[in-house]
């Protein structure tokens, strides 16, 4: 568990260094995703197997697609990937490469049983959400709706003229 | 050793945040430094058995996703109006 936790830490921290000194925004969206994966290996060794999933769903699914098309949306330029690297066509493809085995290595892992530790922490966690912190949780999915509402486009505000 | 890695995640989102100058790069900065805060929840709810760590990284990963597409939406509406979007532009408010 320690080698583990130890070798996807050490993989977070160097992605984490690539999207620093990443010059085009798309590489950085893309080494911020390898270290968001990483995290999320870490909670699944950590025994939070719940939270891995949501950290995959949420940050590495959700937020990672909003950047991603943020960047896009922004006017990055596609032919300045990776610049700086020799092989910057096959850099991109290692990444993902050592993603997938890394995904493989940690479905090999043994799933938690359902009388371990992180099983019954998560379902601790689920009766703390919606037992004593409920006003919390209710507040948090106010906020998440308000947020959701609050970025459509105003239909009063002044668009293109038609006549 | 997770305390050194959220540690090092912490100090390269810091870095990402005041060291870039480009709005979109510093919000992937500060996506690292929530889920370096986010490690250190986690590390301590599974050595301390403690749940409310993991109901709190939950709470958080959830504001964290409103936070994204409030900063991201703010940075493409500045994109829309033909602003940069870099943070030496934002020197100012207007009323």
């Amino acid at each position: 568990m320690t080698a583990l936790l130890a070798l996807f830490g050490a993989a977070a921290v160097a992605f984490a260094v690539l999207m620093l000194l990443q010059r085009s925004l798309l590489s950085s969206a893309l080494c911020l995703l390898a270290v968001l994966f990483q995290i999320a290996a870490m909670f699944f060794v950590l025994n939070a197997p719940l939270v891995a999933l949501m950290q995959l769903l949420v940050y590495a699914g959700a937020v990672m697609v909003l950047l991603v098309v943020a960047v896009m949306a922004s006017g990055t330029r596609l032919s300045g990937l990776w610049e700086g690297f020799s092989a910057r066509r096959l850099w991109p493809l290692a990444v993902f490469g050592v993603l997938l085995l890394q995904f493989i290595a940690v479905s090999l892992l043994e799933p938690p049983a359902s009388g371990s530790p992180g099983v019954s922490l998560d379902r601790e966690a689920a009766a703390l959400l919606f037992g004593p912190y409920r006003l919390m949780t209710e507040a948090i999915g106010v906020l998440v709706l308000l947020v959701s509402l609050s970025v459509l486009p105003d239909p009063k505000a002044e668009g293109p003229s038609e006549s | 050793m997770v305390w050194a890695v959220s540690a090092a995640l912490l100090i390269l989102g810091l870095a990402a945040l005041v060291l870039r100058r480009q709005l979109l790069a510093m919000v992937l900065g500060l996506e690292l430094m929530i889920n370096a805060a986010n490690l250190n929840f986690v590390f301590y709810g599974s050595r301390r058995l403690d749940a409310a760590a993991t109901a709190i990284v939950l709470l958080v990963i959830a504001v964290a996703a409103a936070e994204a597409v409030v900063g991201l939406s703010l940075i493409l509406a500045l994109r829309g109006k033909g602003s940069a979007a870099e943070s030496s532009e934002l020197l100012g408010l207007q009323g």
